[in-house]
């Protein structure tokens, strides 16, 4: 298994911790934290974020992830939802 | 590239002052765009605003954008300066200036890079109204 540091930006810190730790399965890609996410913390009261969790892109090392992007053990990734700046 | 650009992420207030960064001899056209805090949105009353800011990630972005203008351009300075924490009604919350050696260039690199920034950088605005509701603009 891997553990990954998921940070959250806007809409998101609102309802959950500013950073939490995950577990997920190796070889594992920014798709499988999408859904885990999902299924595991976007439920009940929180299910409306899982619309937003459609619209938003994740980072890492100052980049913005694919979805087929491969995690590794002790990646810190940044779940950024919809932009609305400027 | 650092005489080019002039990029800046403030939770001081900022003037209009600072376009002077875009001025040199070879620049005969300077374009900005301001942007201003206003009272209403969606037909709410705004009381104040929080601009939040993933710094590292936007600077970077809008650096690499800013690149490849320069590429296309040689001779365009720009300078940005963009507002985080809290804003009140008519704070203003973004600058934009671009000189160019023509206001045809000056006039499209500025909208290039405000339709940039507002679409691709993570920068999230969430407003607080009047009747002690708030949003996450966009979420």
């Amino acid at each position: 298994m891997n553990i990954i540091k998921l940070k959250m930006y806007g809409i998101f810190k609102d309802y959950l911790e500013e950073e939490i730790t995950i577990e997920i399965e190796k070889e594992k890609t920014i798709e499988h934290i999408r859904n885990y996410l999902t299924e595991k913390h976007f439920i009940n009261e929180l299910k409306f974020l899982k619309i937003v969790l459609q619209k938003s892109v994740f980072s890492s090392n100052n980049k913005i992830l694919k979805e087929n992007c491969i995690i590794n053990n002790n990646d810190v990734i940044n779940l950024l939802p919809p932009f609305s700046g400027g | 590239m650092k005489e080019k650009l002039y990029l800046l992420i403030s939770e001081k207030e900022i003037s209009t002052n600072q376009i002077n960064m875009v001025r040199n001899e070879e620049i005969g056209a300077i374009v900005s765009f301001i942007g201003t805090v206003r009272n209403v949105n969606n037909e709410k009353k705004v009381k104040y605003i929080l601009y939040e800011i993933f710094e590292d990630l936007v600077n970077n972005l809008i650096f690499k954008k800013c690149k490849s203008y320069f590429k296309k351009n040689s001779s365009l300075k720009m300078c940005i300066i963009q507002r985080k924490g809290i804003l009140k009604i008519n704070d203003i919350n973004l600058i934009i200036s671009v000189g160019a050696k023509h206001r045809k260039e000056a006039f499209m690199f500025c909208k290039n890079m405000l339709e940039f920034i507002k679409k691709n950088t993570p920068i999230w605005k969430k407003e607080y109204y009047m009747d002690e509701t708030s949003k996450w603009i966009n979420s």
